[in-house]
């Protein structure tokens, strides 16, 4: 636009412009041609870390946890998702997540289409460590299946064996510590059963709402009624608003107390769930705070859901 | 974990390789991208590729097929709306806000996760399949032959659409090839690595390009190599921090580049004038 007419056209570029985008395209076949030889040589082992523990690595860290409980003194553990405030729906990894899950020789993740990106990591890094998927684990199909998973309780156990079995399999030498670490956990998830069942017996079919449907499968164990419109969660868990319909509906539920208690998502505040919140409080409706992952480092995974099952039975009247 | 170690392994490679392509495709569509003034018009494609692989994903369950016939639907919108350069900011926002409240709708219809769709917004350019990296290949491809292909006229109509036309440049056909060409790179580049790195590689090389030089080869070049060194850059970068994402340093460093041509480059171009005048004089 600044070039005098005359320059234009006596442009001198596209005689040197031709040359220029050939060598260019060269390039770009050539480093293909390069990067495809390379995925077939690449090793699809490594996955021992110096030190001779086993590498796996998690999706999200209360898959992590199990994998370190199970694994303990022989495994190093990493989760992707670990950080409380992390939404594994709008992910991009970093360069270590991706070395992570390419050096790994187990990868453990919850499928359902909640943690794709570890599918774009697997397929990117032209590796082929053990899968465990807790969505074939548990046999979870159909059109749209809640795939909060590590909210059934009773089938945990189910998935903490799929992890012992990979690890067998991968590190067979330690296959008896394995054993015995399954065992203890299986064990320890018997506290937040009886939680569940003691709801179960008292509160049978009481109505409850939720925000999103994160504890969907625990508050269905516990025999508890979600009233809340289905749409209202799907909303929240989309990422968008709800529609007047299911936001009038939810309002009703709670300015009516027909619901016994809100259980809303801590991880997920937006000015809709914290509005239907703050309207719980005010009109007396229990209101319990859940989150979608470990909240706090270092905790595990069974007091995490001990301590929000006790607060559900103590919600609703103890 | 350092850089040499990362850059052994596939996943680096794909990015590299996907980080290439792209730049080589964006920092060539640039200069006309900025010549038409069509920025606008990337930022419309780019998040409207969300729209097309939501439809794709609804209708065939395959969302890169629906973006890439997204592309073409949007492309001949905008050419046929935006027929006039008065009108094409306007219809562009137009076409973009009705275009994303589709794309709401259709996802609505579409129960399950749809990160296929929502993740072209922000890509994951570590995890690259093959077959991303063989269409991100054919796109590239493509988009260089055929802007090999109508450089010259397309580079008159640009430069000055009048005087193009009363020598019979054919503009309207060029005005359609070139968003056709635009929607492939734009929205095939972002389902790799997402609509905020497309927006970075195809609107700011170019424009610090054409603050450096006024010769039309230097600033093609110019705007490849800008874009080059932000986007393999930046993931080399990525890959030296591993724990900061890719993005933030692809488009810091083209941001970063542009900030610098704007205050080195007026006297960068005024030597460069000056030694072209002084040519000019001596023939």
């Amino acid at each position: 636009m600044y070039m005098s007419k005359s320059r234009v056209r006596g442009f001198p570029g596209s005689r040197v412009f031709l040359p220029f985008a050939l060598v260019s395209l060269a390039v770009i076949v050539l480093l293909f041609a390069s990067s495809c030889t390379s995925d077939r040589g690449s090793p699809g082992a490594g996955g021992s870390a110096r030190n001779g523990l086993v590498k796996v690595v998690a999706a999200e860290n209360f898959w992590g946890d199990v994998v370190s409980q199970i694994g303990a003194g022989h495994v190093s553990a990493k989760s992707i998702i670990a950080s409380p405030s992390a939404d594994p729906h709008l992910y991009e990894s970093t360069a270590n997540d991706a070395a992570a899950v390419s050096t790994a020789k187990i990868v453990v993740l919850n499928g359902a289409g909640y943690d794709d990106f570890m599918n774009r990591l697997l397929s990117s890094s032209g590796t082929h460590p053990i899968v465990v998927s807790v969505q074939k684990v548990m046999r979870a199909g159909g059109a749209n299946p809640n795939p909060h998973f590590w909210y059934e309780i009773s089938k945990v156990p189910d998935v903490a064996g799929a992890i012992e079995t990979a690890l067998e399999n991968a590190d067979p030498k330690n296959a008896a510590a394995y054993r015995s670490n399954l065992g203890s956990f299986d064990a320890s998830l018997q506290p937040v059963m009886e939680v569940i069942n003691l709801i179960k017996a008292r509160y049978k079919g009481a109505p409850v709402a939720y925000t999103e449907r994160v504890p969907g499968y625990l508050l269905n164990e516990a025999g508890l009624r979600v009233v809340s419109p289905p749409g209202f969660a799907q909303a929240i868990e989309d990422g968008n608003d709800p529609g007047p319909a299911d936001a009038s509906a939810m309002n009703d539920l709670i300015t009516s107390r027909k619901i016994r208690m809100l259980l809303y998502n801590r991880q997920a505040v937006s000015p809709v769930t914290q509005r239907v919140r703050s309207l719980a409080l005010k009109y007396g409706v229990p209101v319990v705070g859940i989150t979608e992952t470990l909240p706090r480092p270092g905790e595990h995974y069974q007091q995490w859901q001990l301590d929000q099952t006790r607060a559900i039975l103590k919600a609703l009247g103890g | 974990m350092g850089l040499f170690n990362n850059l052994q392994l596939p996943f680096a490679q794909h990015a590299l390789l996907a980080c290439t392509i792209v730049a080589v495709t964006c920092g060539l569509i640039g200069p006309f991208v900025i010549m038409r003034g069509m920025s606008f018009a990337v930022h419309g494609m780019s998040e409207l590729a969300f729209t097309g692989a939501a439809a794709g994903l609804l209708v065939a369950g395959n969302a890169p097929a629906g973006a890439l016939c997204g592309a073409l639907v949007v492309a001949l919108l905008i050419g046929t709306l935006g027929d006039r350069e008065s009108d094409r900011d306007s219809s562009i926002g137009v076409i973009l806000a009705g275009g994303l409240g589709l794309g709401v709708l259709l996802l609505s219809f579409y129960h399950g996760f749809a990160t296929a769709a929502t993740n072209i917004l922000f890509g994951d350019l570590f995890g690259v399949s093959n077959s991303q990296l063989i269409l991100l290949l054919v796109i590239g491809i493509t988009v260089i032959i055929a802007i090999v292909a109508i450089y010259r006229p397309l580079f008159f109509a640009s430069v000055d659409t009048e005087v193009a036309a009363a020598r019979g440049v054919p503009e309207r056909i060029l005005s359609i090839a070139f968003l056709v060409v635009l929607a492939f790179t734009v929205t095939g580049a972002a389902q790799v690595v997402g609509t905020l790195l497309v927006l970075s590689l195809a609107i700011a090389p170019a424009a610090a390009a054409r603050r450096f030089s006024s010769s039309p080869l230097a600033i093609a070049g110019l705007s490849i190599l800008i874009a080059l060194v932000a986007a393999d850059g930046g993931l080399i970068a990525s890959l030296q921090f591993p724990s900061i994402k890719p993005t933030v340093f692809v488009t810091g460093i083209s941001f970063f580049v542009y900030i610098v041509s704007r205050i080195i480059g007026p006297a960068i171009k005024n030597r460069q004038n000056r030694a072209l005048q002084l040519e000019e004089v001596v023939n």
